[in-house]
């Protein structure tokens, strides 16, 4: 690699400057939204319950700042630190884009995180249409206008960080013969190993590390931009109430951006393993030129998969189920390149001397997430299967593993590489390195792993109270594994600062040499631990199993007690028709905001009676739903505990 | 566990994550040894076969699993008893229709407000199906119950602060 290394030590350290900048950005992010996933995970399991409006207001901002905001904006950074490695170095233009991409991510983060936090924005970071004009009085215009354009600029910022990764992927350090920039981009996607005439380079082929930084630089660009006028046009219609879109159109030009946006941080994480991982072997990446076929598959693929994310969406006299089921080959078809990166991978630390320092580690148990990760994914790619995980905590689990174990991984790894080079310090602490990502590896993965088991059992995701009776063991396991997995990023924070400040940890005295390595030692360490939650997970599921039996939705219809007063029956009734999910009353314990509070209005019985049953406003008419006597119950309740 | 559920379960959760913990094995445990052999070049042109395994695989799962999709049950009420569902925030509001055990059902589904999902379990709680409603549109979906009880509905689509409220339930019988 040294005779690719022809960037001017200015080049280089504008590199260095401009990536260490994202880079640390970023983890400021983790630090903050990974505090808040935590604190999501414990009010799930009961552990500390936030308020509704706060926990989905915060699980919006923890969407949007642990995925976009730290692993994306890492991994970004990252990519120019890729490029001059590899001796393509950021030219002015370029730089001026990379800069633009900096301010315009660290605006939008911070407008999203006003917007949620303070303004109590809460339509989850899909925010699909038009729940942002729903509030149900949670959040007013000024939070959802805020958000909106926050979000806008983050999209404006993945476009910028295009141009400016296009442009530096095209620049002569390419060596391509063509002047012309088409086909340099040609050149820059790899088809030079299946056209060599064509798409011809001079004196050497194009470096593997640039091809996923060119796919993922075209297609962002194009998934982008219909996005960006959708955010117009909900922004315009904050204000402008009669302004319209349809909301099946909006569902699918949200995903049109919503799928490839995973891949903008799988896309750029692949090019550190094709870097990285080779150097940490000791030979070069494993790869023949098929993979050149994976990455033109992607290319065309990544744009044109989106509607996986809409299987179980498809109305009547809508083309929605052709074009679902239309997407089922071609998502399938997308993780062809997952296929071949992990042959490659796998196989180019395969009987290497590979180095198992903590970075080289975090690479590895990077690649390992990558695969278990990919795999839960062609289960989501399966509409058989997705009818059931949809929208369940399998979900949660499938993309925490890929973006905490994967692509986070790969962010780790990184900043152990080359965080000595950016700052010209040493690394801090080896050993506390590699505590963080065995530490990390095992409770992350044993909370990934409870979730999708939560979900096979039809845990629904996206809910601040599971269903009441349900999932309670496996929910306090996962939210201690979750707070685990926060511990362990301890040692990161405090290895990176310390870094920074030029310190290096005292060498510890080792006088008698383990018959182990590390290595052995370290990850026999996390099989025990990993199997000890395992077989924890698995008694307590079994505990819960039998001693909790479902109490959940308390059957309105069936006789609670046989001589249950008519205020006892109501209660039930209260609770299992959902009126809790709007009003306020401290007898049922029920803070809803969206309707009056009852326990301020204090209706009498006769009051309660009509309005359940023919609703008015907002709320629906129950008449129905509960039968005439049921709805007595609930009035009666009402004015009982609220005299 | 619902049927399909068991197959994912048995799938992923133990063929699928054995394969990763005998790759993962294999790889790591290669690298400790003293042999460090490998023609590398031969691996790099078996990358092709590989490719030729996945594309097997895929296509093998692909017709195995795309005749098994849903889109058959929202074509329409289709001679079933229609009960017309209208979801909003938060809550279904289902009629008052006396469903059986063994006649097929036809959910005729809509939203007032923003998408929701509609989502079925049976009175064991274990999940029977869901779809999505979205707002101006008509979502069918077709079911044959096949044990009398209580089912509750669960909201399966994010539709503000009070979604995991919204629910709902109905009752089938002999």
């Amino acid at each position: 690699m040294s005779d690719e290394l022809i960037l001017t030590d200015q080049e280089r350290w504008l590199a260095q400057r401009i990536t260490l900048r994202y880079v640390l950005t970023a983890q400021a992010i983790l630090l903050v939204s990974g505090f808040l996933g935590i604190l999501l995970r414990d009010s799930q399991a009961g552990v500390g319950r936030l308020g509704t409006n706060w926990f989905y207001a915060l699980m919006t901002a923890h969407g949007l700042g642990a995925f976009v905001g730290w692993a994306g904006f890492s991994v970004m950074g990252l990519s120019f630190w890729v490029f001059a490695e590899i001796g393509f170095p950021l030219r002015p233009f370029g730089r001026v884009f990379a800069e633009l991409t900096y301010w315009l991510m660290v605006l939008g983060v911070a407008g999203i995180v006003v917007s949620t936090v303070v303004m109590h924005f809460a339509g989850s970071w899909v925010f699909l249409y038009p729940l942002p004009f729903h509030s149900a009085g949670q959040w007013g215009k000024a939070a959802t206008a805020l958000f909106l354009t926050s979000v806008l600029f983050v999209g404006l910022s993945i476009v910028t960080w295009c141009v400016a990764v296009l442009h530096t992927a095209v620049s002569p350090a390419l060596h391509a013969v063509s002047k012309k920039w088409t086909n340099r981009l040609g050149v820059a996607m790899g088809f030079g190993f299946l056209w060599p005439k064509k798409f011809a380079t001079n004196p050497r082929p194009v470096p593997y590390p640039v091809i996923p930084l060119t796919v993922i630089g075209l297609d962002m660009i194009i998934a982008t931009l219909p996005f960006a006028v959708l955010l117009v046009e909900m922004i315009v219609q904050t204000f402008v109430p009669g302004a319209h879109v349809d909301p099946l159109l909006a569902k699918n030009v949200l995903w049109w951006f919503g799928h490839p946006v995973v891949y903008l941080l799988l896309f750029p994480a692949v090019a550190v393993y094709y870097l990285l991982v080779p150097r940490y072997a000791g030979r070069p990446l494993v790869s023949g030129n098929i993979i050149t076929v994976g990455w033109t598959i992607a290319v065309v693929a990544n744009v044109i998969v989106w509607a996986h994310h809409v299987y179980i969406d498809y109305p009547s006299g809508s083309p929605q189920a052709a074009i679902d089921t239309a997407m089922q080959p071609l998502t399938f078809s997308l993780t062809i390149v997952s296929a071949l990166s992990l042959y490659s991978l796998f196989f180019t630390i395969y009987k290497s001397k590979y180095q198992w320092n903590a970075a080289g580690t975090a690479l590895f148990l990077g690649l390992v997430s990558w695969l278990s990760a990919g795999l839960s994914g062609v289960v989501n790619a399966t509409i058989a299967f997705d009818q059931v995980v949809h929208n369940s905590l399998w979900i949660v689990g499938h993309f925490h593993q890929m973006a905490l174990l994967n692509i986070g991984f790969v962010a780790f790894a990184a900043v152990y590489t080359w965080l000595p080079e950016w700052t010209g310090h040493a690394l801090y602490s080896e050993r506390l390195a590699k505590q963080h990502i065995w530490g990390t590896f095992a409770f992350a993965t044993a909370n990934t792993i409870i979730w999708l088991v939560e979900g096979l059992q039809g845990a629904p995701r996206r809910f601040a109270v599971l269903p009441a009776g349900h999932y309670v063991t496996l929910g306090q396991v996962g939210s201690a594994m979750a707070i685990g997995t926060g511990l362990f990023q301890l040692p990161f924070f405090w290895n990176v600062l310390q870094t920074i400040r030029g310190k290096t940890e005292k060498a510890r005295d080792r006088t008698s040499p383990r018959e182990w390595s590390d290595v052995t030692a370290e990850a026999a360490l996390v099989l025990v631990v990993l199997v000890l939650v395992g077989a924890a997970g698995v008694t307590g599921w079994l505990i819960g199993h039998y001693t909790d039996r479902p109490t959940s939705h308390p059957a309105a219809s069936t006789p609670a007690e046989p001589a249950a007063s008519p205020v006892a029956v109501g209660k039930q009734v209260f609770s299992s028709a959902g009126c809790s999910g709007c009003h306020t009353l401290a007898a049922a314990g029920a803070t809803g905001t969206v309707g009056p509070n009852l326990d301020q209005k204090k209706p009498p019985a006769s009051l309660v009676v009509e309005r359940v049953t023919n609703g008015k406003g907002a709320m629906p008419s129950f008449k129905g739903r509960l039968t005439p006597a049921q709805i007595q119950d609930v009035a009666q309740f009402v004015a009982a505990s609220t005299k | 566990m619902g049927r399909i559920a068991i197959i994912i379960a048995v799938g992923y959760g133990v063929l699928g994550l054995l394969v990763v913990a005998l790759i993962a094995g294999v790889v790591w445990s290669s690298t400790l040894g003293r042999n460090h052999q490998v023609d590398t070049r031969k691996l790099s042109e078996r990358e092709k076969t590989w490719f030729g395994i996945v594309v097997f695989v895929l296509v093998g799962l692909l017709f195995g699993t795309i005749f098994f999709t849903p889109y058959g049950r929202g074509a329409g009420p289709d001679g079933a008893q229609v009960v017309p569902v209208t979801a909003q925030q938060f809550a279904f509001v289902v009629p008052q229709t006396t469903l059986h055990v063994g006649k097929p059902v036809a959910f005729k589904l809509t939203s007032k407000d923003v998408s929701h999902g509609f989502a079925v379990f049976d009175p064991q709680h274990t999940f029977l199906f869901q779809v999505q409603v979205t707002p101006g549109k008509t979502q069918w979906y077709r079911w044959t119950f096949s044990k009398p009880g209580t089912y509750t509905i669960e909201c399966f689509e994010y539709c503000g602060v009070g979604h995991d409220q919204m629910g709902g339930q109905f009752t089938v019988v002999r």
